[in-house]
């Protein structure tokens, strides 16, 4: 596990709020708080996590879209957070990312033509004008649309159609690692499962390897191979598809789990419904982030921080539960 | 030009009808000309630009020849506009100041527009200026326009150019607040977000994505301070600080006029007229391309 694509440690992205007169930042928002994972070659790591647990932030922040606060992030073995701007920008052909709004990420102004040959010129991807012409009429063939429609407008396409635009755009460049931020939430369920087999059926013809993030389980649990469940800007489960689906370890992950509606009428599951809200990120709670909704509360969760234990190989959680040394006194 | 590759990706479902694309101005520009106000304002710019233009055609006077057995004749089929106290024909004065005002509000609006998209793209793409390019304009939005034209004509000197300056300098705020504010509103949508993800540089951002996509409201502001720079030069000029006698400016006409008031209403009347004319046909096309430039009025 030593050559892994992605290698994130320690990642943390702080937001300060409320700038007075002499302009100190005495709160932050912790979007994305001390989070560690991998992502190996060729994989698709699912992240799920309820609307602003900092799943967007985290993805933006592995690309520098927003500049991480600390923490490492490597990428083929090159340390992402210290590259120069000029570093940046020919990183930026190596990961791409894909959109949540098709009717916000593509310029309105712009042709199809234009907005994929922009990709590729900026990276000086095919020789001449004409070149990069087939080209664009080859991707637009590979994400499933005509290459007589190059010369059209977003305005005149479909959300799907414009999903599929925005993920022309993130291939065209070649990438090894594609950010997917929630890029279906946006789309009706009959395009949503096109869209889907699409990013399955680049996977294979491009190798790509695929940072899915998604807030809707059955989404993630069809194309992920591994699954990390975020909460409060912490990532409190990641485990292999299986392992997760079968034994979720973590309480968030249990309650989650619970509330997938089942297709089966007689299967009778037991519905862990959560108490209370999630918690302002601005003041989280002491301790396990978690603690005033679990029902497995310990006294040791109320001010210990839970550290991440690989239970079994591969499934890690970050939970005193399944915490067996005792440091659960110490602070 | 299609290459063909192996692909069992289902193709999206297409509308069969081959229409042709219309672009967001093409789109504008239909529904600019189904809005009969705008077509109104349109034509009376028009038609002052042309008369202007051709003015030599149009007349046989003189502009600037004085004769004095025709000194302040009323309108007459000679004189359609009546004459002035030098006996200058006033219609062809109202033609050939035509250029001089039109000119002023171009160059001004032309001044403004640039300095003010220039600073107002600076303040707002790159938010560590925004603070101070922002407390300038509004040391500069304190004045009333006017005053502060009158203040710059005091500090530059009196003059033609100075008065166009002048009249540049005052507008340049409103372009700065309305350029920054659209920029804001630009700079957080996504397709700015993937630019920046796909490596483009910060200019190419500025004048490919931002720019375009902002042109809407300057379009509309620029047409609309035009009516405001020509009515301040006027001002300046009726006040004896722009265009000076014998240059035929409307507003210049307006001061000369002024004198006479009771003896020649037709000196005042007419040049008074072709300012207001054109400030309305400048309101009139501004207030149009503003509803047609809106992509939520259909």
């Amino acid at each position: 596990m030593t050559d892994a694509l992605l290698d994130v440690k320690e990642l943390k992205v702080y937001f300060p709020v409320g700038s007075g007169i002499f302009r100190r930042h005495s709160h932050f928002v912790k979007a994305v708080d001390d989070i560690s994972f991998r992502v190996q070659k060729g994989e698709t790591l699912g992240i799920v996590g309820e609307s602003g647990c900092g799943k967007s932030t985290m993805g933006r922040s592995i690309l520098r879209l927003i500049e991480p606060t600390s923490g490492s992030v490597k990428f083929k073995g090159h340390e992402v957070t210290a590259l120069t701007k000029s570093e940046l920008r020919r990183l930026r052909a190596d990961i791409q990312i894909v959109f949540q709004d098709p009717y916000a990420s593509l310029n309105p102004q712009l042709t199809i033509e234009s907005i994929l040959g922009e990709a590729l010129s900026t990276h000086q991807i095919g020789n001449n004008a004409k070149e990069r012409k087939e080209m664009v009429a080859e991707l637009l063939n590979n994400v499933g649309l005509s290459p007589r429609h190059a010369g059209r407008y977003p305005h005149e396409f479909s959300g799907g159609q414009r999903q599929r635009i925005g993920i022309a755009r993130a291939i065209a460049v070649n990438p090894a690692l594609i950010i997917a931020d929630e890029p279906v939430s946006a789309l009706d369920v009959s395009v949503q499962a096109q869209i889907l087999n699409l990013f399955q059926h680049l996977k294979k013809t491009y190798e790509l390897t695929y940072i899915f993030i998604a807030h809707d389980l059955s989404v993630v649990k069809h194309v992920s191979d591994r699954i990390g469940v975020m909460y409060l800007g912490k990532m409190v489960e990641l485990a292999g598809k299986k392992q997760l689906f079968q034994k979720p370890l973590h309480p968030y992950t249990q309650a989650l789990m619970s509330a997938i509606p089942s297709l089966d009428p007689d299967v009778k599951k037991e519905r862990i419904i959560l108490k209370g809200d999630v918690p302002s990120p601005i003041t989280p709670p002491q301790g396990c982030h978690f603690h005033p909704r679990c029902h497995y509360r310990m006294e040791a969760c109320e001010h210990v921080k839970p550290r991440q234990i690989e239970v079994e190989p591969g499934h890690f959680v970050s939970c005193h539960l399944y915490d067996t040394t005792d440091n659960l006194t110490e602070k | 030009m299609l290459t063909k590759t192996e692909t069992n990706v289902q193709p999206a479902k297409w509308d069969e009808m081959e229409s042709a694309s219309v672009s967001f101005f093409g789109m504008a520009w239909k529904k600019l000309r189904k809005n009969k106000g705008a077509m109104i304002g349109g034509s009376i710019l028009l038609f002052f630009i042309l008369t202007s233009v051709f003015a030599p055609v149009l007349t046989h006077y003189p502009v600037n020849e004085m004769r004095y057995d025709e000194t302040l004749k009323p309108p007459s089929r000679e004189h359609w506009l009546g004459t002035d106290e030098f006996g200058r024909d006033i219609y062809t004065r109202i033609l050939y100041g035509g250029r001089v005002s039109l000119l002023m509000g171009l160059v001004a609006v032309s001044i403004a527009g640039s300095v003010g998209v220039f600073l107002g793209v600076i303040a707002g793409y790159y938010r560590r200026l925004d603070l101070y390019i922002m407390q300038l304009m509004d040391i500069l939005l304190a004045f009333p326009s006017l005053l502060m034209a009158i203040a710059i004509v005091a500090v530059l000197g009196v003059g033609l150019t100075n008065a166009m300056i002048a009249v540049a300098i005052s507008v340049i705020p409103s372009f700065v607040r309305v350029v920054r504010g659209s920029v804001l509103a630009v700079r957080e949508k996504e397709y700015i977000e993937s630019a920046r993800a796909l490596g483009v540089r910060d200019w190419k951002i500025i004048v490919r994505h931002i720019l375009p996509n902002i042109a809407s409201p300057i379009i509309v502001l620029a047409t609309l301070q035009f009516g405001v720079s020509i009515l301040s030069a006027a001002a300046l000029s009726f006040l004896g600080l722009g265009a000076q006698p014998p240059n035929p400016e409307w507003g210049a006409l307006v001061f000369v006029g002024k004198s006479f008031l009771s003896q020649a209403w037709w000196m005042t009347l007419y040049p008074g007229l072709a300012i207001m004319l054109v400030v309305l046909g400048f309101n009139l096309l501004g207030d149009g391309l503003r509803d047609a430039l809106d992509p939520r009025i259909k």
